[in-house]
C-alpha cells in the first residue's frame, strides 16, 4: 500500500483530483475576503464545464473553450452580483438559487444543442494540452509535477497572483477592508460595490477554470452533475484554510488526494468500498474538528 | 427601500425557482401530453381515478432515472418508442423522473395511475415499494403494471395480481464478458482484468459474480492464472471517478475490463481512450454509440454485454395488446430468450481473435443448452459469503 501512496501514478491522480477543488477554494478565497460567501462557485463551475466542452467541441480550439468557460464563470458570478450587490438580496440564498438554476440549466442547454440530457460524450470536447518541462520532468515520482495540463500550472500561478493581489495591491487592500469591514471602508472612500464586484469576477474566473478541468482534461465531455460537491468542498477547503492562499491551496491538494485514496486504492487494498468512500468526508470531520480547536486555543491566548 | 429591495429578491428567487423546475421536471420525452412531474399529485383522497374503458390503449413508461446514459435507460426508451412507431394506434407516454429526486417516483406513479392508462411500466428496485404500495388500493385494481429488472417483490410475484415482472439473466452476460476478458486478457500477456461496478447492488452483483465465474472457469480449463480486481464507483454518475478509477486498473497493468455502471461507466470508456486499453460496455451497444462521434473511443469497446431491455419491454406491450400477458407472475430471460448476450459486431470481429471468438461462442451454445448453468449473483440464490470467496479468490490484492 505504501507503494501505491507513493507511486507516481498516486501524486499524478491526485493532482487531477484536486485541481477543480483548489480552484473552487481560490474563488471562494477571494469573495469571501470581499465579504460575500459565494456558494454558487458549484453551480458556476458546472454552466463553466459545459460551455467549455460545447464551444471547444464545436469549434476544435480548446483556447476559445477555456475562453468561452472563463466567461460563463464570470457571468455566473455576475448574477450574484447583480442580486447580491444590485438588488440588495442574501448572497446565500441568490447562491442557492443560482445552483439550482445551473443544473437545471446545463441539462436544458445539453438538450437544446445536442437533443441528450445525460452528457455530451457524443461531441467530445477539445482537450487542455499537458506540458512537459525538459529535464525537470525526468525526476523520479517528482518529475510527474512538470509534465501536467496547463491547468496545474494555471493553478499555480493563480495561487501567486492571489497572494501577491492580496498582500500587495490597493485593491487587494479594498477587498480585504470590505470584507473586514464594508461600512468603515466605505467611510474612507472605498467603493465597497464596485470592489465587491471585482473580487465576484475573480471568483468567476476561477469557476471557469475548475470547470473548464472537469469537461476539457478530467474527461473529454460534460456530464450533468459531474461537479458534484467539489465547489463545495472547495470552500470547505478554504474555511481550513483559514483564507490564507497557500494553505487552502494545501488542503484542496489534501482533499484531492484522500479523495482519489478512496477510488485508486480498490487496485491495492481489499477493504470494502463503501467504507474507502467514506473517507473524504471523515477526513473533513477530522480537519473541521482540528480547526476548531485550533482556533479556540487562538482565543484563548489572545485573552491573556 | 429596504422593503422594494425584498419584493425583488422574491421575485428574483420565484423565477429563478420555476426556471429550474420547468428545466429538470420530467417533461414526457415524446411531448404529447402526460402528466407534469414537476407538480405535486393530486391527493388520493379525491377519488378522481380516471375510467380506462374509453377504447384507446394508453401505455405509460416511467423512467426512474436519466435518459442518456446510453445503458439501460435509454435501452428502455429506445424499444417503447420503437413500439409506439409500430402501433399508431396505441398512446405511448414515456416520462423522465430523473435520477436526483428519487422523492418524485411515488407521486408520479400515482398520478400516473390516476390518468386513464391501461398499463404502466416501471423499472428497477427503486419503484418497487411505490408499487407494491399502489396496486395494493383496490381503485386501481383494472390497470395492469410491469415492472422490470426486478421482482414486484422476493418470491412473492404471485400476491400481486396485476403486476407482471421481468428479471435478466445478467450473470449470463457477465459470464461471458468473464470468459473473453480473461481470453483476451491472457492473450496480450495480461495477469489481471477487472470489474468495475456502479454500486454494490443485487443487479450489479449479478453481472459481477457471472464475469468472475467466467474468469475463474478460464483460469481452471485452460490453466492460467488471469486475476481480477472487483471495484464499485459508488453511484452511477459520477463519471470522472469511474475514470480514473479504471485508469488506475489499466495503469495496474490491466488490458481488457468490463465496467458495469451506467452513465458512470462511461467515465470508464474515457479513460480506455485515453489510455488506449479495451473495455467490454453494458446494456447497449455502447460501440455503436460512438462509431460516428468518436471512432477513437468506439474502437475501446471490443463488446457490450447486452441486456435487451428494449426487445423485453417490446414483447411484452406486443402481449398486453393479444391479451395473452399473463400477472402476478415472473419473468426470467436471458441468454436463451436472446435477451442477454454478447454485441458481435464488426469492431467485435476486428478485435477479438477468431479462437477467443470460437470458444465464446461454444460456451455460449453450452449455457444455451443448459449443460453450463451460471450461478445467480442476487442474494436470494446466492449469499454474500459464496460471493466474496469467489472474489477474493480472484483478488490480485489479496
Amino acid at each position: 500500500m505504501m507503494r501505491f501512496v507513493f507511486s507516481q501514478q498516486f501524486l499524478a491522480s491526485s493532482i487531477s483530483y484536486a485541481l477543480p477543488i483548489a480552484f473552487a477554494a481560490l474563488a471562494a478565497l477571494i469573495s469571501k475576503k470581499a465579504g460575500i460567501v459565494s456558494i454558487n462557485i458549484e453551480g458556476a463551475m458546472s454552466v463553466s464545464a459545459l460551455t467549455g466542452a460545447l464551444v471547444s467541441s464545436f469549434s476544435g480550439s480548446w483556447v476559445l473553450g477555456l475562453a468561452c468557460a472563463v466567461l460563463a464563470g464570470v457571468m455566473m458570478s455576475m448574477l450574484l452580483a447583480f442580486s447580491a450587490l444590485k438588488l440588495g438580496t442574501d448572497s446565500f440564498l441568490s447562491g442557492i438559487a443560482l445552483n439550482t438554476l445551473a443544473s437545471g440549466a446545463c441539462v436544458l442547454i445539453m438538450y437544446i444543442v445536442l437533443g441528450v440530457k445525460g452528457d455530451t460524450s457524443a461531441a467530445p470536447s477539445a482537450m487542455l494540452p499537458s506540458i512537459r518541462i525538459p529535464v525537470l520532468s525526468e525526476i523520479p515520482i517528482l518529475g510527474v509535477l512538470f509534465e501536467q495540463n496547463i491547468l496545474f500550472y494555471a493553478a499555480l500561478l493563480s495561487l501567486g497572483a492571489v497572494t501577491f493581489l492580496l498582500g500587495r495591491t490597493k485593491l487587494g487592500v479594498d477587498i480585504r477592508a470590505t470584507g473586514f469591514h464594508a461600512e468603515a471602508a466605505e467611510s474612507v472612500g472605498i467603493k465597497t460595490g464596485r470592489v465587491k464586484t471585482a473580487a465576484l469576477v475573480f471568483c468567476g474566473v476561477f469557476c471557469g477554470l475548475g470547470g473548464a478541468y472537469l469537461s476539457m482534461a478530467s474527461l473529454g465531455y460534460f456530464s450533468a452533475g459531474m461537479v458534484s460537491g467539489r465547489g463545495f468542498i472547495g470552500i470547505a477547503a478554504e474555511a481550513m484554510g483559514m483564507g490564507i492562499p497557500w494553505l487552502c491551496m494545501a488542503f484542496s491538494f489534501l482533499f484531492g488526494a484522500v479523495d482519489y485514496f478512496a477510488v485508486g486504492s480498490q487496485t491495492v487494498l481489499s477493504a470494502p468500498y463503501e467504507l474507502l468512500n467514506t473517507l473524504p468526508y471523515v477526513m473533513t470531520m477530522a480537519a473541521l474538528a482540528i480547526y476548531a480547536a485550533a482556533a479556540k486555543n487562538r482565543a484563548g491566548r489572545q485573552k491573556e | 427601500m429596504k422593503n422594494k429591495s425584498n419584493q425583488r429578491l422574491a421575485l428574483l428567487l420565484t423565477v429563478l425557482m420555476l426556471l429550474s423546475l420547468a428545466a429538470c421536471g420530467g417533461k414526457p420525452a415524446d411531448g404529447n401530453g402526460g402528466p407534469d412531474t414537476g407538480v405535486p399529485p393530486a391527493s388520493d383522497a379525491k377519488n378522481d381515478v380516471a375510467a380506462i374503458d374509453d377504447g384507446i390503449t394508453k401505455i405509460a413508461l416511467l423512467i426512474s432515472g436519466d435518459l442518456g446514459d446510453m445503458s439501460f435507460w435509454d435501452s428502455a426508451n429506445a424499444g417503447m418508442t420503437q413500439f409506439a412507431a409500430d402501433h399508431p394506434d396505441v398512446v405511448v407516454d414515456i416520462m423522465e423522473l430523473g435520477s436526483s429526486d428519487a422523492t418524485k417516483y411515488e407521486s408520479t406513479l400515482t398520478q400516473t395511475a390516476n390518468k386513464d392508462y391501461d398499463l404502466i411500466i416501471v423499472g428497477t428496485s427503486d419503484m418497487r415499494e411505490a408499487l407494491q404500495r399502489l396496486v395494493k388500493k383496490d381503485k386501481y385494481a383494472d390497470r395492469r403494471f410491469i415492472i422490470f429488472d426486478t421482482e414486484i417483490k422476493d418470491n412473492a410475484a404471485a400476491d400481486y395480481p396485476t403486476v407482471h415482472s421481468i428479471m435478466f439473466n445478467q450473470n449470463e452476460g457477465g459470464y461471458l464478458a468473464g470468459v473473453l476478458a480473461a481470453m483476451m486478457s491472457r492473450s496480450s500477456g495480461a495477469e489481471n482484468t477487472a470489474f468495475i461496478g456502479g454500486t454494490k447492488n443485487d443487479i450489479i452483483n449479478d453481472f459481477g459474480y457471472g464475469f468472475m465465474q467466467g474468469v475463474d472457469a478460464v483460469n481452471r480449463e485452460q490453466g492460467s492464472a488471469i486475476g481480477a480486481y472487483n471495484s464499485y464507483i459508488g453511484d452511477f454518475t459520477n463519471s470522472p471517478k469511474g475514470s480514473s478509477l479504471a485508469a488506475g486498473f489499466y495503469e495496474a497493468g490491466v488490458e481488457v475490463l468490463f465496467a458495469a455502471a451506467s452513465q458512470a461507466g462511461l467515465g470508464c470508456i474515457d479513460a480506455a481512450k485515453s489510455c488506449g486499453k479495451q473495455l467490454i460496455g453494458v446494456d447497449s451497444d455502447q460501440f455503436a454509440f460512438y462509431a460516428d462521434t468518436d471512432p477513437e473511443k468506439a474502437a475501446c469497446i471490443i463488446t457490450s454485454v447486452l441486456k435487451r431491455v428494449d426487445l423485453a419491454l417490446y414483447d411484452c406491450c406486443e402481449q398486453f395488446l393479444e391479451g395473452t400477458l399473463t400477472y402476478g407472475d415472473l419473468q426470467v430471460v436471458g441468454l436463451k430468450e436472446g435477451m442477454v448476450g454478447l454485441v458481435k459486431n464488426e469492431r467485435y470481429t476486428a478485435a477479438v481473435p477468431q479462437e477467443i471468438r470460437d470458444h465464446v461462442d461454444s460456451v455460449e451454445a453450452q449455457i444455451m443448452d443448459g449443460t453450463l448453468q451460471v450461478e445467480s449473483g442476487l442474494k436470494r440464490y446466492t449469499s454474500q459469503d459464496t460471493l466474496n470467496a469467489l472474489i477474493d479468490s480472484l483478488d490480485p490484492t489479496k
